[in-house]
């Protein structure tokens, strides 16, 4: 799978595992959890502009992911799945190169600073 | 959003199954980047690179090694961002400060910090965009968001 499709996948993954801990998180969390899946949309969109649709891998068929049975389940599993994604898009960045590269390291960046956010320890080298 | 599988229940199995498909990462990837068509002087840009940053790194040691002495109390909290920022020194290939770098002049507060982070974390960004090599591409754009966490954070944390 090309570093691009390892890319959409995960902005997949994303926007299904804040749909199975939102309904786990506090009340005070629902901005930051919302604010969370426009953007994996809007990326999402972006990458798929990018692959233009004949790129694009087949729809997952749902993941393997029990939901989390309590707000800290749930903040750790936005936590994991933020840092793993800023992860993904450094190896993006690597696959590519001007506004696309710029693009996927914003990106690595705006995964890391939601991990933050829900709790993840700051990390030298996100994801790794 | 479907219901997920049943039969899932651990938080290992959780992890596993993201690690597959989020985190798929560096070695299932190959890097697409086409490699440069002038080799030797792209591996002498790349090497300013890696030194310059490094430079760079090494001054937000000694600014946290600042903050560390004017603040005792945070000290774990601020020596783990410190360390965070030699193995970033490490991982670009500078083992230890070079023999100029200038003592801080004064304690960075909290505020400094998070500026510090921020700028190092869009000048990282800034140079991924200029890497040759993919490798190189990807440890910055992994240190820049290394960096952006940080300033979120301090940001989060009580000053």
């Amino acid at each position: 799978m090309s570093a691009l499709a390892h890319a959409i996948a995960g902005e997949e993954a994303a926007i299904y595992a804040y749909g199975l801990a939102g309904a786990r998180l506090a009340s005070t969390d629902r901005d930051r959890a919302l604010g969370g899946l426009a953007a994996h949309r809007a990326r999402l969109l972006q990458l798929r502009e990018l692959a233009g649709t004949s790129a694009l891998p087949g729809a997952p068929g749902g993941y393997d992911v029990a939901p989390p049975a309590d707000e800290p389940q749930a903040r750790a599993l936005l936590a994991d799945v933020e840092s793993r994604l800023a992860a993904t898009y450094a190896d993006l960045a690597a696959a590519t190169s001007g506004d696309e590269r710029v693009n996927a390291a914003l990106a690595a960046c705006e995964c890391e600073v939601r991990a933050i956010g829900w709790g993840g320890e700051p990390e030298a080298f996100p994801g790794r | 959003m479907g219901n997920p599988a049943p039969d899932s229940p651990s938080s290992i199995s959780r992890r596993a199954a993201l690690a597959i498909i989020v985190g798929a990462g560096v070695a299932a990837c190959t890097p697409a980047g086409e490699p440069s068509p002038d080799a030797s002087s792209t591996s002498d840009t790349d090497a300013l690179t890696r030194s310059d940053v490094a430079a760079q790194e090494w001054m937000l040691v000694a600014m946290y090694d600042a903050a560390i002495a004017a603040q005792p109390s945070k000290v774990d909290e601020l020596t783990s961002l410190r360390d965070q920022h030699i193995e970033h020194a490490q991982a670009l290939g500078s083992a230890a400060p070079g023999g100029s770098a200038s003592p801080v002049s004064a304690a960075p507060d909290r505020a400094q910090l998070v500026a510090a982070e921020l700028q190092a974390s869009r000048d990282r960004v800034t140079a991924c965009s200029r890497a040759a090599q993919p490798d190189l591409a990807r440890l910055l754009a992994l240190i820049g968001a290394s960096e952006a966490g940080h300033a979120a954070f301090l940001k989060d944390g009580a000053p």
